[in-house]
């Protein structure tokens, strides 16, 4: 095998997988039994030494404090982690696990390895996958490419033996995400149709429910009282609940016994609870129900029907629970197949996108879509109504990867100097639904009429690996910004990375880390916190669309909500309002008590109706205002 | 759309499933990994012509998945053969509507 292999990571919330491509198949590397499945767990041993794995999984009930699971849903947030007397962020717990794989594939192959494909959930945000990217890096894997694990679990059933068109569902529930995807597979090329999820849906929120159920038990049947506050009790009985959802696959009742739960008139009590799997369909049917209605959704946008699936694919240990099989075929009638692996077939589809990478003849094409809407915030109509939260998009949902677009923007003032470009994560018409993922700030722009005239252009660039570059230009000038969004994490920055490499190597030799120079570096929320000040410009320096002139005629033909905003003169509207204001404020004195109420009455609306983009209501306020103003003065 | 059947190396008057064929062909010699932007006008080119409705948007709005109600879209087409726009005439008989 050549020099540079290319290794494909499976990074769970449970379980974690590597595989490589051995004579064009791919290969899960298996160094320490279980099928090579490795447990999503690191810890802190007795004597300070890290532990990864089923090691690391076997101490999570009797030293919770020292052990850490499920990072993955930490990803991509400003959580940090505590393993003994230290704090890591989740990039760094991540890269543990990746570390671990790494020498798993090393010993294997018997050279060194340093690029790697890894999976993330398809719905998995932009801060989840530069996380992901980081991880890597600290772990000192360069990340080639990340792909959605249902696009992994697709290539893994085998795109190369279809030859006719046929179409899949992926139905990927994890340990803490759901996924659906429709594929289309059709002469070597895999195709990813529609695709959407929750990152906050998987195992761990049913073993929470048996959490629950078990908790309520021990209130009112042993009468002890706030189990929930008994943090290694918690654990215990998470493991525990994880133990017994199991069983609940195959049987359909299960006993749990749990010794000393604790104390009640001074004598220890012990637990042993009947769980049926009635009950246990009861707790998690409302969760379930939501996988079902996203999975009608991500048909609906693939244009496909139920009956036109060929196949349903089954991915994740939590499709084991029967409820999940009963309910597909309630939904889709149509049986779900689990011939591949549920806990593997996304490695395995790592690791033969990892071959493609490196060139091999694997002949299968990957072509990927966001689950995501892109856009900006823009001054315009909404309802009828002029707002300045007005959501355009740039890339829509389901766009093939990698997508760009360009849109014409203009400035709402001729001499406006700067505008902030909002990044905008979602699919509502107004901006304040969805989630903003970064701001950049284009200063010093040219206030001559020419320059307003051509505009700004704005181009989203979002890349194979679901990674967003936004990128503005002024045309009259050549001026231009650019920037990749990042979310809650800053953008790992080569000095970051580097420090926090050497902290985890130095963890990983069982060395202890001066902690007070760790923490300075990598760790601390406030020494990191070095983004750029996100200084807020006026409320109306905010760009406005000059509608594109291509697509300005369907729009208007369809009265729909795509409607051309018409900046020229709302333009006024913020500078009169703040007049006035200004105008009434100064008068507030010289007015009798009852009109000053009034005044700050109508003030206070007005600036509301500002704040809102209101416009029929600032009319409103603003003309009794002036005309109370008129006869004060 | 002269562009896009260009990309495609196909002729107007091509039908879907030839279309989607060269969509095929192409984006396995020229995979998204390898040409980014390469594969970008290959699938611009074929969201464009990917089927009859499809074409019709991009022919007369520029743009694809506008998806105007039947009527609405109809009315449009009524009005805009009034005014004798150049080559709709051509295009509406190519793709079938006028049997309608």
């Amino acid at each position: 095998m050549s020099v540079d292999t290319i290794v494909g990571i499976d990074l769970g919330t449970t379980n974690s997988e590597v595989c490589c491509l051995v004579d064009g198949k791919p290969h899960i590397i298996d160094a320490g039994g279980n099928r090579g499945i490795v447990p999503s767990c690191v810890g802190l041993d007795a004597r300070g030494e890290i532990l990864v794995g089923t090691p690391a999984l076997n101490q999570l009930a009797a030293a919770p404090e020292r052990t850490v699971r499920s990072v993955k849903r930490l990803l991509g947030t400003e959580h940090t982690v505590m393993l003994g007397d230290q704090s890591y962020t989740p990039a760094e717990i991540a890269a543990f696990i990746l570390k671990e794989l790494k020498q798993q594939a090393e010993r294997y192959l018997d050279q060194t390895v340093d690029r790697a494909v890894i999976t993330v959930p398809a719905y998995a945000t932009d801060a989840q996958r530069q996380a992901t990217r980081a991880a890597g890096s600290i772990a000192g894997l360069e990340v080639v490419r990340i792909i959605n694990e249902p696009t992994a679990a697709a290539l893994a059933y085998g795109a190369r033996r279809q030859t006719e068109r046929s179409h899949l569902l992926v139905y990927d529930l994890g340990g803490g995400t759901f996924d659906v995807s429709v594929v289309a597979v059709e002469g070597g090329i895999v195709e990813v149709l529609a695709s959407t999820g929750d990152n906050r849906l998987g195992g761990d929120d049913f073993d929470q429910r048996i959490v629950d159920r078990l908790n309520r038990h021990i209130t009112e049947e042993l009468g002890i009282v706030a189990p929930e506050k008994d943090v290694v009790l918690q654990m215990r009985l998470a493991v525990a609940a994880e133990q017994a959802k199991r069983s609940l696959s195959s049987a359909p009742f299960v006993t749990v016994n749990e010794d000393h739960v604790g104390m009640v008139d001074g004598h220890p009590c012990h637990l042993s609870c009947e769980l049926s799997r009635l009950d246990f369909d009861q707790d998690i049917a409302e969760l379930l129900e939501r996988t079902m209605t996203l999975l009608t959704a991500a048909l609906k946008d693939a244009g496909i029907q139920p009956r036109q699936l060929d196949r349903v694919l089954l991915v994740g240990g939590s499709t084991r629970i029967p409820l999940v099989g009963d309910l597909l075929r309630e939904h889709i009638g149509n049986e779900p197949h689990g011939e591949v692996d549920p806990d593997l077939c996304v490695a395995l589809g790592a690791g033969v996108q990892a071959g493609m990478e490196m060139g091999l003849d694997v002949d299968a094409v990957l072509v990927d879509v966001t689950p995501y809407t892109f856009g900006t915030r823009t001054v315009g109509e909404y309802n009828g109504e002029l707002t300045k939260d007005l959501f355009v998009p740039l890339i829509h949902r389901n766009s093939r990867l990698p997508a760009r677009q360009t849109n014409l923007f203009t400035t709402l003032f001729e001499d406006q100097e700067m505008v902030e470009v909002e990044v905008f994560q979602g699919d509502h018409r107004d901006v304040r639904n969805n989630v903003r993922i970064g701001t950049f700030l284009f200063e010093g722009l040219n206030s001559s009429p020419e320059a307003f005239r051509q505009g700004i252009l704005l181009t989203y660039d979002l890349d194979l690996d679901g990674i967003l570059h936004v990128h503005a230009v002024e045309r009259a000038t050549g001026r231009q910004i650019e920037g990749v969004v990042d979310n809650a994490i800053k953008p790992p920055d080569a000095n970051m990375l580097k420090t926090a490499r050497d902290r985890i190597e130095s963890a990983w030799q069982g060395q202890a880390v001066d902690a007070d120079d760790a923490s300075s570096e990598a760790v601390d929320p406030d020494a990191t916190d070095a983004r750029a000040p996100q200084p807020h410009t006026d409320e109306d320096a905010v760009a406005a669309e000059s509608g594109g002139a291509a697509a300005a005629g369907g729009a208007a033909a369809s009265g729909s909500a795509a409607a051309d905003p018409e900046p020229g003169d709302s333009g006024q509207v913020p500078e009169a309002v703040a007049h006035v204001l200004d105008s009434a404020t100064r008068a507030l004195d010289k007015a009798s008590e009852e009109d000053q109420e009034e005044m700050i009455d109508l003030m206070e609306d007005l600036r509301e109706a500002a704040r809102t983009g209101s416009q029929r209501l600032m009319e409103r306020t603003r003309t009794q205002l002036e005309d109370i103003l008129f006869y004060l003065e | 759309m002269l562009v896009h059947y260009l990309t495609l190396g196909l002729k107007p008057g091509a039908t879907d499933a030839q279309i989607r064929q060269r969509y095929l062909e192409l984006t396995r010699q020229y995979p998204p990994g390898r040409d980014a932007e390469r594969f970008r006008r290959i699938a611009a080119a074929y969201e464009a012509l990917a089927d009859a409705r499809t074409r019709m948007d991009v022919a007369l709005f520029g743009a694809s998945k506008v998806h105007l109600p039947r009527e609405t879209l109809l009315d449009w087409l009524v009005a805009a053969s009034q005014r004798h726009t150049p080559g709709l005439q051509n295009l509406l008989e190519a793709e079938g509507w006028l049997d309608e």
